[in-house]
């Protein structure tokens, strides 16, 4: 009897029933299906983990926040030496984007592990391959936009984690390359759509490709690629229109409108945004009323008023207003609300909001981004500005009601240049942008004058993030850091 | 008259009490067996007359008479004299030596008187009449010693033994007074004091004529017995490191868990007050906390059952409701018995795989046999904050508003002090808006709200239990019953348990007997919003604190008023409206069935079951910001663990000549289940429902979640004690484990232990210093004990999550949750101790330890290279090491009849520190490899940064005045390309000078977190009728950061936080001369540094006590009344400037739960 139960008692049990045991997962179309869903999770706006997110992690918030166009209202952790071109290696705020590429990794994985599914449907197979690789460029471009080149593991590197070994940063070339193959691998497999729509809404598109292409040219300056990639999307089988009103390209009743390229999509019970909790303050007066307002984001005033007042844009960049209690804030009078500039409501409210969380789509990428690019990439190749490029330039002043350049207005290069940097800062406040075109403009450090913090800019040096002291202690010395970190 | 009072007194207590009557008898036995000689023959006393009824009466009636007419007690054997024999007397009237004479004449028993007593036993020499004819073989000179033996109570013992130790034959015994008085002793004679129930007392009467004696009364003996590992010893046998924490009845009802009174109790184990909120958790840990990432906590052990914690369930919405006591707070305090604290491996590898971390063994009382006992105590208690955050009242606020507003201008414009000029750069004012509050406003403020007042009340605390117990020979039985209840000092912040048990003892025939330990216990909570969130995940302190003084609590409406400009913050007061109730329930079972077939073996079988069921049940209603912002949210998550167990243990004792062994063999199999469920829903027509309507909420996308697991963990075990004489002890013990987590092959984990100890003071040759050392005991242990609780991480596993809208619907994602690691082993614990026990002047008691404990295979989380899919692994790494010292002081300071005077004394300290590193350790370059576990690193400070050397510290950029300044002391070797130099060890290179910038180059070791020292100290002084007991404890030499003081941004004024007092004194222009750092620290990007760090002590002074026992001598219903007043955390001494150095640490030094200062009325009655 005592033999018994003791033998019986050795073989001990440990049961978790609420995960998946990786002896039968993944083997169907559907486990690959789901694998490559998780992968599209952190390309949303959601919480407080998308790429895209409202708080300090988000890609948009912390770039446009290193530039000319924000501030931030709330104590300054982390946003402040963001804010006034003040941070180093130990300021999370600008290092912890590096953490992203994990997940090029795990995109990467996702590949290895779908091809070694035996799929029923090998067109699946091959689109959802090609999605990863969508992706897996795109991450790379916005990794190499803020750090420049980074680590960029093999299949083989990732099925021994054990082994410990510091892989070093690729080369510029290595880099380039990487971005673009994983890119142009997904537009040649012929299995993405044009354009993503309907059911398909938020995946990945050959659209997406080209727009992360043409400005990963630009980030480049290979001028003439980007020309091309920007009439691509120009053709009619892609449909991209710029739509009539500007703020109504940012509402909940205008998702998946003709202007968005790519959307990270949001409802509120998935990946909601918060967006207007982040920006409106309390006595700022909502349709619904349940809408949370924390009151941290400004457009500084002294960018607010390189706006033309005509400008239909202000309608959404709110520099006065009557608040539920009364009061009128203005830049004279500021109080809380407007201490530090004026708000970027940018985008419309959702009347099922329940507190911070709002289910309209965060816009990544838009047309008039592209065409706007387009001038530019025309004129910068031609090295002449050209009737065409003025012409991309008076689409979106059209829009925002103001009047049309003549080729005799802008007789330089230069001249176009700066106004389409101008217009493309007053048209992508706080869609991330600014940053780059900065840089690519050699403005960098004259935003950070502008701003008042010339004197802690950093020439040749601001122009990247820096890696995370931690990655360069976990490389040994494999892992070099950025200039001048 | 005296005679007769002292008659009645006894008289009543021999016809009352079959029970003393009996211990008569015992220590008469005793006597006899002992063979006394007697003395002091009292002639007047022979010739004491006494009167009969009748002439014919039996023995015992004649007895009966002598004690009812003199003042003398008859001490005699039932097995010596039958006092049924019947003698015919020839007077009615008579001398009670003719009436013995003629009693006793023609038996063999003869008679002495002596003091007070008549002896009556056989006579040594038929010839002799007296049995005092002893005396004249032992007519010697010596001393007369004289005494008293009364119990911890003060009362006398009467029939106590007092025997000479070296001459056993030489003794008497106390008469009803207590009073003893011994002659013809040798000057240095020692006196053995003893008495049935009590613990024996010795003392030496070198130098003495008196000697006054307390007995230390019936629970004191279990001092002598030490619960350990599947069984007991006498302490006077341990081997391993062993404290002892006894439960006094009648201080425990104060607390709400028997956890608030240990700390400081027992060297070596150290507390933490997580929180001060009613039920607040203390976390445990013994012998420091050196795993790195597996559990730290000791293996709690009730009765038995070794018992895991289950943790409350989440609340579902945004607050945290604090965290709570867990295992000892299902505990009724008044039932346990005692709580050992097994520390070193000997002790603990009997427990090998849960043991590595020390073992708290919690034994509860049982039934005793004999006639029905009652206890009922009661308590009341009213409570108060100890300290309370200092707030700015409203003009306080207005004018700081204004200075910062000011100062902010002069900021923003980089003039005066902020200037990269110094002072140089004037300030101009024309830009300024002007201040918002006029000088009238400040000086009459028109609301001046103190919202900390509004949600905080006066604490309100009752406690009552009552215990029942008793038995026969075969059945003993304690049922208990607690309730306690308490209201917190924050309102709508309340606990109550309700505890039941019942403990019961039967003895099925010669062989068998059987037990069972049963307990009930509910905890509630009522829990209120608490925790270290901000802003909108702000709790109600913080948001009381953070709420402006000048804003009223109600609108014009009557509607709760808001902080427009902080609308994230809600209406501190409507918080309290938020309902948040726990449930926490443990049923604990556990029964045993015990044989001995032959003398000295037991083999014992023992089955339990513990089940917990928790369930927390919350609701956001529509009057609170969050409930209005949903309509209402409502949320209920339930957890609930079952664990089994099945213990086997054969255990044999045998003593031979001198050598004395025991064997212990046992198996013990133990399954854990846990499951959980949990449903949410918003949207609700009225908030009359609260939580108790789920399906009535309207959300589209109700919450609904469950989950579950299974492990388990066998076990085999053995150990053998030897010893020789009682002198030379060794105690070997070995366990093996299995644990279900661990992938098979590395599942089962052996753990041995050996222990030695020389009980110094029996060897012959101490014999001279023995009257001064009583005993003196070396002892020396090593073993080793395991830990696996880093559960389930040797396998992959998927994850569903990382879910994305396509097409407006949400697809699921699956993505690798863990990776696993197959090689994962037990982490082992090895542990080497050095003991010391004395007793010196049979009234201190000391015990020393030092220890030395390594753990290897450390179970943690490997980082991975940050490129990989996971950040982790779990992995075995490296080694880390604890060494201690711990000093236990038991002193009976004065033991006067009257008078008694006890103090305990505890010290310990231990030193953490990594001792190897795993291969993958990707050090800092401020890292090394010995680090201590809770090392901290950071920048030196500087002072602060002056007006002139704004904008001017290089390694600074953008540092401005009131800044703290911090220390460029080192730089980092860099290549020609600027990238930083590493070794051939991967360890970044420095170069020993400043660089001009500040970086992980310039971070030092400042210290660790952990105390450097731990001590408590216990003084208990009985007068008479009176017990006044107080008990401190505290802590040295241990690293905080700050407190509230610091911890604010003033940029908060923006949004119109309330601010602490502290804001005042910060650097500004106007006010330089401050230790505070200034109003835009928090814009420095590079920290404080060490400018906030402090060495932190305290001394609490957690309880003093105050007891009265009412005299009821005659009183038939109650046997003992005893009220008590009481004062829980009086005081604090303490160079820490926050609300309390314990309770802060929780709430991240904040806003936490304010300590409170208790004080009680409480009474215990025995019937």
């Amino acid at each position: 009897m005592c033999t018994l139960i003791l033998s019986a008692c050795t073989n001990l049990i440990e049961e978790d029933y609420s995960n998946i045991n990786p002896d039968f997962f993944p083997t169907t179309d559907n486990d690959a299906v789901a694998l490559v869903t998780a992968c599209y999770n952190p390309f949303s706006a959601g919480g407080y983990s998308g790429y895209w997110q409202s708080a300090s992690g988000g890609f948009h918030v912390m770039s446009d926040m290193a530039t000319d166009i924000l501030d931030c209202q709330w104590g300054a952790d982390p946003w402040g030496p963001v804010v006034s071109f003040n941070w180093h290696a130990n300021w999370n705020a600008v290092t912890n984007f590096y953490g992203r590429h994990q997940h090029i990794s795990r995109l990467t994985m996702a590949i290895y592990r779908i091809e070694n599914i035996e799929m029923k449907d090998t067109n699946l197979q091959k689109r959802l391959i090609a999605e990863c690789k969508a992706l897996r460029g795109w991450l790379a471009f916005m990794l190499y936009d803020l750090y420049g080149p980074i680590p960029l593991a093999t299949t083989d590197d990732l099925l021994t984690p054990l082994s410990d070994i510091a892989i070093p940063r690729a080369t510029e070339e290595e880099m380039k390359r990487f971005i673009e193959s994983n890119l142009n691998e997904a537009l040649t497999s012929n299995s993405l759509p044009n354009r993503a729509s309907g059911t398909e809404y938020g995946r990945v598109s050959n659209a997406l490709c080209h727009t992360v292409l043409m400005k990963f040219y630009m980030l480049t300056k290979q001028w003439g690629k980007a020309v091309i990639e920007g009439r691509e999307l120009q053709k009619e089988t892609y449909g991209f229109r710029l739509l009539n009103n500007y703020k109504d390209v940012f509402l909940l009743e205008n998702e998946g409108n003709n202007e968005i390229i790519h959307a990270a999509t949001a409802s509120l019970a998935t990946n909601s945004t918060l967006w207007l909790a982040h920006v409106l303050p309390g006595p700022y007066p909502t349709l619904n009323p349940n809408i949370q307002k924390w009151g941290g984001y400004r457009m500084i005033w002294k960018y607010f008023h390189t706006y033309d007042p005509t400008d239909k844009r202000l309608e959404v960049i709110i520099g006065e207003f009557e608040g539920t209690d009364g009061v009128i804030y203005n830049q004279q009078n500021p109080g809380a609300p407007l201490a530090k500039g004026a708000i970027p409501v940018k985008v419309g409210e959702d009347p099922g909001s329940t507190g911070e969380n709002s289910g309209i789509d965060w816009i990544i990428y838009r047309y008039a981004d592209v065409l706007t690019l387009l001038g530019e990439a025309i004129v910068r190749e031609g090295n002449s500005v050209t009737q065409e490029a003025v012409d991309l330039l008076n689409l979106i002043r059209n829009r925002a009601g103001l009047t049309n350049f003549t080729l005799a207005d802008l007789p330089s290069v230069d001249s176009y240049l700066d106004e389409i940097l101008k217009e493309r800062g007053h048209e992508f406040f706080c869609e991330g942008v600014r940053r780059s075109d900065l840089i690519r403009h050699q403005k960098y450090q004259a935003a950070a004058e502008f701003k008042g913090y010339g004197e802690t800019y950093r020439p040749n040096v601001f122009e990247r993030w820096p890696l995370p002291q931690k990655a360069i202690d976990e490389g040994k010395g494999v892992i070099t850091q950025n200039p001048g970190y | 008259m005296k005679i007769n009072i002292s008659l009645d007194h006894f008289s009543r207590k021999k016809s009352d009490c079959k029970e003393l009557i009996k211990i008569m008898k015992i220590s008469l036995l005793l006597l006899f067996a002992f063979t006394f000689q007697l003395m002091a023959l009292d002639s007047n006393a022979q010739d004491a007359v006494i009167e009969l009824k009748n002439n014919s009466i039996t023995v015992y009636e004649l007895i009966n008479e002598i004690e009812k007419q003199t003042d003398y007690l008859v001490v005699y054997s039932n097995r010596e004299i039958d006092t049924n024999r019947e003698i015919n007397f020839k007077k009615n009237s008579n001398k009670v030596s003719v009436y013995l004479n003629e009693a006793f004449s023609q038996t063999d028993i003869g008679y002495d008187f002596e003091n007070n007593y008549i002896v009556l036993s056989k006579k040594i020499n038929q010839n002799e009449n007296h049995t005092v004819s002893l005396i004249k073989v032992v007519q010697q000179q010596g001393k007369t010693v004289k005494g008293a033996v009364t119990d911890s109570n003060g009362e006398p013992v009467i029939g106590a033994t007092i025997i000479v130790k070296n001459n056993p034959s030489q003794g008497t015994i106390t008469d009803i007074d207590g009073i003893f008085r011994i002659t013809n002793l040798e000057e240095n004679a020692t006196l053995q004091i003893s008495y049935v129930g009590m613990r024996t007392q010795e003392i030496n009467t070198t130098g003495l004529s008196v000697v006054n004696v307390i007995l230390e009364s019936d629970t004191e003996l279990l001092d002598e017995i030490v619960v350990v590992g599947y069984g007991q010893t006498k302490k006077k046998d341990l081997t391993g490191a062993i404290s002892v924490i006894k439960f006094d009845d009648d201080a425990m009802n104060t607390f709400s868990s028997a956890s608030q009174a240990l700390a400081g109790k027992a060297a070596g184990l150290q507390l933490m007050s997580i929180s001060a909120q009613p039920g607040g958790q203390t976390s445990f840990n013994i012998r420091g906390a050196t795993s790195a990432g597996a559990n730290n906590d000791p293996l709690i052990v009730i009765d038995g059952f070794p018992v895991s914690s289950s943790a409350e369930p989440g609340s579902g919405n945004r607050y945290n409701g604090g965290p709570k006591d867990n295992i000892l707070a299902t505990l009724n305090p008044n039932d346990i018995e005692s709580i050992v604290i097994l520390k070193d491996a000997s002790a603990t590898a009997i427990y090998g795989a849960r043991a590595g971390h020390g073992v708290i063994l919690v034994t509860t009382k049982r039934g005793k046999e004999g006639k029905v006992k009652i206890d009922y105590s009661a308590s009341m208690s009213t409570q108060n904050m100890a300290k309370r955050v200092e707030t700015l009242n409203a003009s306080e606020w207005m004018s700081q508003y204004n200075r910062y507003h000011r100062e902010r201008y002069i900021f923003n414009n980089r003039m005066g002090v902020y200037s990269n000029e110094g002072n140089s750069k004037p300030v101009d004012w024309s830009g300024y808006t002007g201040d918002r509050f006029s000088e009238q406003e400040i000086l009459n403020p028109a609301h001046n709200t103190d919202w900390l007042g509004a949600v905080t009340r006066k604490g309100f605390q009752q406690q009552h239990s009552l215990t029942m117990s008793g038995g026969t020979e075969k059945t003993r039985y304690l049922a208990s019953i607690n309730f306690f209840d308490q209201d917190g000092v924050l309102k709508n912040n309340d606990m109550q348990r309700f505890n039941s048990r019942i403990n019961l003892d039967q003895q099925i025939s010669e062989i068998f007997k059987a037990g069972l330990s049963l307990t009930f216990n509910q905890n509630k909570f009522s829990n209120m919003p608490l925790g270290s969130g901000e802003f909108e995940n702000a709790g109600l302190i913080t948001t009381a604190i953070q709420s402006t003084p000048i804003r009223s609590i109600w609108d014009e409406n009557g509607n709760y008023s808001t902080n427009l400009y902080a609308d994230y913050l809600p209406n501190a007061v409507s918080m309290l409206e938020i309902k948040d109730d726990s449930k926490l329930e443990r049923l604990l079972s556990n029964l045993f069935i015990e044989a001995t077939p032959i003398e000295g073996l037991h083999l014992k079988t023992t089955v339990g079951f513990d089940r917990n069921y928790n369930k927390r049940s919350t609701y956001l209603p529509k009057t609170t910001l969050y409930g209005q912002k949903t309509n209402g949210s409502a949320h209920i998550s339930a957890t609930e663990r079952s664990d089994y167990l099945f213990e086997m243990t054969a255990d044999y004792s045998k003593s031979i000549n001198n050598h004395n062994f025991n064997g212990l063999i046992g198996y013990s199999f133990q399954d854990f289940n846990v499951d959980g469920l949990e449903a949410g829903n918003q949207d609700f027509l009225i908030d009359g429902f609260s939580y108790n309507n789920l399906g009535a909420g309207a959300f589209p996308k109700p919450q609904v979640g469950s989950s579950a697991g299974k492990s388990q963990m066998a076990s085999f075990f053995g150990r053998i004690n030897y010893n020789y004489n009682y002198k030379y002890y060794i105690t070997a013990t070995l366990r093996t484990d299995g644990a279900s987590n661990l992938a098979k092959g590395n599942q089962w984990g052996y753990f041995p232990s050996v222990a030695l100890a020389w009980n110094i003071a029996e060897e012959s040759f101490f014999e001279p210093l023995h009257d001064k050392i009583n005993q003196l005991k070396l002892r020396t242990s090593y073993g080793e004990t395991g830990n696996s609780s880093i559960g389930n991480k040797a396998r992959d596993f998927f994850q569903v999550g990382r879910n994305y809208l396509f097409g407006g619907v949400e697809s699921k994602g699956v993505y690798l949750g863990q990776m696993g690691n197959k090689d994962l082993t037990w982490e082992t614990t090895s542990e080497m101790n050095i003991g010391i026990d004395m007793i010196l002047f049979n009234r201190l008691n000391i015990s020393m330890e030092y220890y030395d404990r390594v753990i290897s295979d450390l179970l943690s989380q490997r980082s991975l290279m940050s490129f990989h899919e996971v950040n982790s692994i779990a992995a075995n790494i490296g080694k880390t090491q604890s060494k201690g010292f711990e000093l236990t002081i038991n002193s009976q300071n004065i033991t006067k009849k009257d008078f008694t005077w006890k103090t305990d004394i505890t010290l310990s300290l231990y030193r953490d520190r990594w001792k190897k590193r795993d291969l993958s350790w990707k050090p800092a370059v401020y890292q090394q490899e010995n680090d201590y576990i809770r090392a901290q690193f950071g920048y030196l400070s500087d002072g602060l940064v002056k007006p002139e050397e704004t904008g001017n510290i290089p390694h600074m950029p953008g540092a401005v005045a009131g800044q703290i300044k911090l220390k460029d002391i080192d730089g980092f070797q860099r290549d020609a390309s600027g990238s930083i130099m590493f070794d051939s060890n991967g360890r970044a290179l420095k170069t020993g000078k400043p660089d001009g910038y500040l970086d992980d180059a310039d971070k030092v070791f400042l210290g660790s977190t952990d105390p450097g020292y731990l001590f408590g100290l216990n003084n208990t002084f009985i007068y008479k009728n009176f017990n006044l007991s107080f008990y401190l404890y505290g802590v040295a030499d241990q690293l905080k950061w700050g407190d509230y003081h610091t911890s604010v941004d003033p940029v908060n004024f923006i949004t119109d936080y309330g601010m602490p007092s502290s804001i005042k004194d910060f650097w500004s222009s106007e006010n330089p001369n401050t230790k505070y750092f200034g109003m835009f620290q928090s814009q420095s990007s590079f920290g404080t540094g060490d400018y906030l760090m402090r060495k932190v002590w305290f001394v609490r002074m957690r309880n003093i006590s105050l007891g009265y026992t009412i005299p009821l001598k005659n009183n038939k219903v109650i046997q003992r009344a005893n009220v008590y007043i009481d004062v829980n955390n009086p005081f604090i001494l303490t160079n820490y400037k926050g609300l309390d150095p314990e309770t802060d640490t929780w709430a991240g030094g904040i806003y936490a739960y304010p300590n409170v200062r208790t004080y009680s009325l409480g009474v215990n009655l025995t019937f």
